[in-house]
């Protein structure tokens, strides 16, 4: 017997650029950036001072649990699911940083986080939450694995709807991660753009001049579910999950290897779950970060894979524009790659101007470019060497 | 059905399955009065008492970036690959971890450098707070780096997940090695969980969750099995511990206290899946369940080989 083909009946997302995926969608095709001088905490002595946080809105206890929420409605309301026992929820999240507030309450009175706080920060209170929210009463989940988490999600979340294990599913991720201790980490590391005094040309993937990537806040949500079942209810079909495919570097903690094995080797596997050819596939959104060595790593390993094809697929990172998600960024990305073919629109990488020879694509600059890609791929590449590919289609 | 091709383990009883099957067999506990747990309700507490990675670690400067976790898994997980003559690169790797490692007060300094009237200011922890944070502090407590390490020492670049909770992490991070290989995704999966409860911070908070105390007290350990279509390990000859596969979970499956919390304490992560190994040592037709509150839930069915060949 075939394995239900997999479509996405819903989608909802929260960004700097917007809090649903409409606005946050525009704002890309606009070439809008979301990044900016922080001003959720006072960072100017901080050695990295701007980043893509939420504008405002979510300012609450919680602020990961209410932007999971906020988009997890809308990606629901849209496909008019019910809860029940056949439907999962699979999420992509990390544990939350405690806040400043309560940092200074265990420095001043020597006391440690209650038992609640430490659950509400456990990387699955999210997920939780959302089943308990939407009666979604089958399986649930929780992908940490960095930055490939919920990409990671959604291919769990494709699996099981494909082995019969659930009808449908709530996926995808949510990371906040503009706050002091966590800006503070990454500097330590090395890891982000110093490019203080203009933070809307920071995060430039591909680009010669590139120097670290851009934290951001944001959450990305689907609903996914077997086609005949989004059929049965009348759901709407907005696209198809065509192929995932997860892998490993096996390299080192920190770096990505030169030559792009672990990627290809995701991306060849999405590819031969979908039973696919790479000269099928017209757009790439990478996970594109704008660090040195993820930029030309991901590059050598579109080229490894699409070959002679590789002149013809149009690449870009919408990073650019939204900042790195991290636990958020792979279902981010799945939905605007989704919007690209559905809009026949492929967005640009924004402030890349100068290509870095190692990083040599055709890749989309300046603006928007309109076309329609019949089928477009999304990287996901995870601090540690964790690796997951999404190929996504039209309706069927 | 799958079969087990290779066991490897490291638990607070022993380092092999030779020594764990001697160890269970003769009664032995391994629960101790651990020092660093003195100021907590109860100082028990197993502890593995010797943790060997030369034999499996690339670079030994990598030692100093792999929490107590990774550290358990690695030996543990190259154990149970053993003389795999296959490619590594298709192989899968699944891991059940615990909770990421609490704060044992590494950022404490730094946290105080950064007070100011009372209040943690941001401006501070920019300057003598920053210089102050631990920085290998976020390598050390990410919750993925498990397998990352262990993929990097033993070059393993499959099909990969990792699933964080209690007992059920373990044992969901099996499952779906089991149905990764069913599906054909794979040639073969190492699948296990490693999990560290007795250092003070961890300790502390199993018993403020009410996950710990004196019938249930703080261990780690971790535990691996290599894992093959049956037909397959029939084929090149492996040796073959036993057949597993998953299943659905019974409406009383939950796991309660284990028969083994009085010999090795609560492994965590890696419970289950010890439960599982000793079934396998023993030749037991059984099947292992957990239910966490994280939501993990899953069950697989152990049979011995000699059913199963």
């Amino acid at each position: 017997m075939n394995a239900p083909r997999v479509v996405i009946t819903g989608m909802g997302a929260v960004t700097p650029q917007g809090y649903d995926v409409g606005s946050s969608w525009q704002a890309v095709l606009e070439s809008r950036s979301g990044i900016r001088t922080i001003t959720s905490f006072d960072a100017t002595d901080f050695p990295v001072t701007f980043a893509a946080e939420l504008a405002d809105g979510f300012d609450g206890a919680d602020p990961k649990t209410e932007i999971a929420l906020r988009a997890a409605h809308e990606a629901v309301a849209s496909s008019g699911l019910q809860g029940g026992p056949a439907v999962g929820v699979f999420l992509g999240s990390e544990t939350t940083r405690p806040p400043l507030s309560l940092l200074a309450r265990r420095v001043r009175e020597r006391q440690l986080p209650s038992a609640e706080e430490m659950e509400r920060a456990a990387p699955w209170a999210p997920t939780d939450l959302l089943a308990e929210r939407f009666g979604a009463l089958g399986p649930r989940s929780t992908v940490s694995t960095a930055c490939t988490s919920s990409a990671q999600a959604v291919g769990e979340a494709t699996l099981r709807i494909r082995r019969g294990e659930v009808q449908a599913a709530i996926t995808g991720g949510v990371d906040v991660l503009v706050e002091p201790l966590m800006m503070t980490g990454f500097a330590i590391l090395g890891a982000l753009s110093s490019r203080n005094q203009a933070p809307d040309l920071a995060c430039r993937p591909f680009d010669v001049d590139r120097d670290g990537f851009v934290l951001a806040d944001g959450a990305a949500l689907l609903v996914l579910e077997s086609l005949d079942h989004a059929r049965a209810r009348g759901a709407p079909v907005l696209g198809e999950i065509l192929g995932y495919g997860c892998s490993l570097n096996a390299w080192r903690i920190t770096d990505s290897p030169p030559d792009g094995r672990g990627a290809a080797q995701a991306m060849e596997a999405a590819l031969r779950d979908a039973g696919l050819c790479a000269d099928q596939v017209d757009y790439i959104n990478a996970h594109g970060t704008s660090t040195v060595q993820n930029d030309a790593s991901e590059a050598r390993a579109i080229q490894r894979v699409f070959g002679d094809h590789v002149g013809q697929v149009w690449v870009s990172s919408t990073k650019s524009m939204t900042g790195h998600t991290v636990a958020a960024c792979g279902s981010l990305e799945l939905i605007f790659s989704l919007l690209a073919v559905r809009q026949a629109a492929i967005p640009c990488t924004r402030n890349l101007e100068k290509v870095d020879p190692d990083c040599r694509l055709r890749h989309v600059m300046g603006e928007t470019h309109l076309e329609k890609p019949r089928i477009a791929l999304t990287n996901a590449f995870g601090f540690g060497g964790s690796n997951a590919s999404i190929l996504v289609g039209g309706p069927p | 059905m799958i079969a087990v091709t290779g066991v490897g383990l490291l638990t607070p009883l022993g380092d092999s399955p030779q020594v764990l099957r001697q160890a269970l067999e003769d009664g032995c506990g391994a629960l101790r009065s651990q020092h660093e747990l003195r100021e907590l309700p109860c100082d028990l507490g197993a502890a593995v008492q010797r943790c060997d990675l030369r034999p499996w670690l690339l670079r030994r400067k990598d030692r100093k970036l792999m929490s107590r976790a990774a550290q358990l898994a690695l030996p543990a997980a190259g154990s149970a690959l053993g003389d795999w003559p296959g490619d590594r690169d298709d192989v899968g790797l699944f891991v059940g971890i615990g909770r990421e490692p609490p704060d044992a007060g590494d950022a404490e300094r730094s946290l105080a450098a950064s007070e100011r009237d009372g209040q943690l200011c941001p401006r501070r922890l920019a300057g003598p707070g920053q210089a102050l944070y631990p920085p290998l502090l976020p390598l050390l407590t990410l919750p993925n780096l498990v397998l990352s390490h262990v993929a990097i020492n033993l070059g393993i670049r499959g099909e990969n997940g990792t699933a964080a909770g209690e007992a059920a992490a373990g044992l969901c991070a099996l499952v779906e090695a089991l149905r990764v290989l069913k599906e054909g995704r794979a040639p073969a999966a190492l699948a296990g969980a490693a999990d560290s409860r007795v250092d003070f911070a961890s300790a502390r908070d199993l018993y403020r969750l009410g996950r710990a105390g004196p019938q249930r007290a703080p261990a780690e350990g971790a535990v691996f099995l290599l894992l093959e279509p049956m037909e397959a390990a029939r084929q090149r000859g492996a040796r073959i511990w036993g057949g597993l596969r998953a299943i659905r979970r019974g409406p009383s499956s939950e796991v309660a206290a284990r028969e083994h919390w009085s010999l090795t304490g609560d492994l965590g992560a890696a419970d289950a899946l010890f439960a599982l190994a000793s079934a396998l040592l023993f030749q037991v037709d059984t099947a292992v369940s957990a239910h966490d509150d994280e939501g993990g839930a899953a069950a697989v069915h152990c049979s011995p080989h000699r059913d199963t060949l």
